[in-house]
């Protein structure tokens, strides 16, 4: 198989740093910069490298994976809104208290639903 | 070709520089024009962007994720996009006044790295690149808006807290609403964020043979989750809200700067050749 449009990959490193790298056309000349002077690949010889390996571990490490960024976007892309209503009758009054929790904009219109309902609900009462 | 590339990169920019002139002009003179003029600035601006990913993309043959200038520029664009959206969500141009300086610096932040465009490192060609990118795209766009805008709680709480009573304080949203929006972008952006650090993981086992090496990168990664997490357990369990909850984001995102940017440039490790 011949290499379609091959290029060699080198990295500069100096003192134990990497200072550059580049990728090289072959039998193209590179400029490498301030006294480093230039490169030129003349030829590639094909080789391939094998890693072989065998994990038993990978479903189990990918039901992981896959629980986790699920159980992310359950828990996080649900609205939820929780809301405990404490309603009380003393002597002819009724107390409506109002707890929750959720964004400030949902407790907000939760709220004022729950007014408004109830500011209904009185003026009926009344009529 | 590459001049066209930059040259429209720096439409972009130019485009961004003046929004953000203008919606903060906007605040200052209290002129709808002008914050209808800095939005569709802005618009410009994100088809300038598009159109330079784009020949970027035709130019080096890949999509445009491998260097940290290539990332900036589909970052600033992801950004854009997610603000375009909270302000169509909001209707409130005075978001703009802290959204786009953001994006105007983070742009030509970006642009001290440019690079010609290179053929991939033989690690990076794979099609995890394409799916690690947008999550961290996604992810990082939505915290830099929820940057911009808990800034602005921040700054408008102060305002209020001066006594400041001016037709200003009609023009900003209220402090409940950036509250709110802040929250959801973080909500947005954290699962993304994992999936983010998922992805790098499982890519990190086919192309260098372990899922984590504690590489500062992935280190870094952690630890912007984990402040991010904090937040959101602060949220749920503590109570916390209003400045604390602000100034925690205003952390994450620092955290995030530096996880994209000052591991890059202070410690290097695997990542160094690429971002």
């Amino acid at each position: 198989m011949e290499p379609r449009n091959p290029h060699v990959l080198y990295i500069i490193y100096h003192q134990g740093r990497e200072y550059a790298w580049g990728a090289a056309k072959i039998g193209e000349t590179v400029i490498l910069g301030d006294r480093l002077g230039s490169i030129r690949f003349t030829d590639v010889k094909p080789f391939s490298g094998l890693q072989v390996k065998d994990d038993p571990g990978i479903p189990v490490v990918w039901s992981g994976f896959m629980i986790m960024a699920v159980g992310f976007f359950i828990s996080l892309y649900s609205r939820r809104v929780q809301i405990w209503l404490l309603v009380t009758h003393r002597e002819g009054t009724t107390r409506i208290g109002v707890a929750g929790r959720g964004g400030i904009i949902a407790m907000d219109s939760v709220y004022n639903k729950i007014t408004a309902s109830a500011t209904v609900a009185q003026s009926k009462a009344r009529r | 070709m590459a001049a066209w590339e930059t040259q429209i990169f720096s439409i972009a920019f130019y485009c961004y520089f003046l929004a953000s002139c203008l919606y903060i002009g906007y605040l200052i003179w209290l002129q709808g024009s002008l914050g209808r003029m800095a939005h569709w600035l802005s618009l410009l601006g994100v088809v300038a962007n598009g159109m330079a990913i784009a020949l970027r993309t035709t130019r080096a043959g890949h999509i445009p994720f491998a260097t940290m200038y290539e990332f900036g520029m589909v970052f600033v664009f992801g950004m854009l996009l997610v603000y375009l959206y909270v302000e169509y969500r909001c209707q409130h141009y005075a978001l703009g006044a802290f959204v786009l300086p953001v994006a105007f610096l983070l742009c030509g932040g970006f642009s001290l790295f440019y690079q010609e465009a290179r053929p991939l490192m033989p690690a990076l060609k794979s099609n995890w690149l394409l799916i690690h990118v947008v999550t961290a795209v996604i992810a990082y766009g939505a915290l830099a808006v929820s940057f911009a805008l808990a800034v602005m709680y921040l700054w408008k709480r102060r305002l209020e807290q001066n006594g400041e009573d001016g037709p200003i304080m009609y023009l900003l949203p209220s402090l409940n609403t950036l509250d709110d929006w802040v929250n959801r972008l973080i909500t947005l952006a954290v699962p993304f964020l994992t999936l983010l650090i998922i992805t790098g993981a499982v890519w990190a086992e086919y192309a260098w043979g372990s899922y984590w090496r504690w590489d500062p990168k992935e280190t870094w990664s952690l630890i912007t989750w984990l402040t991010y997490a904090i937040y959101l357990h602060g949220r749920a369990t503590m109570g916390w809200r209003g400045a604390r909850a602000m100034g925690w984001a205003v952390v994450g995102f620092m955290m995030v700067l530096f996880t994209f940017v000052g591991v890059n440039v202070l410690l290097p490790g695997l990542h160094s050749y690429a971002l």
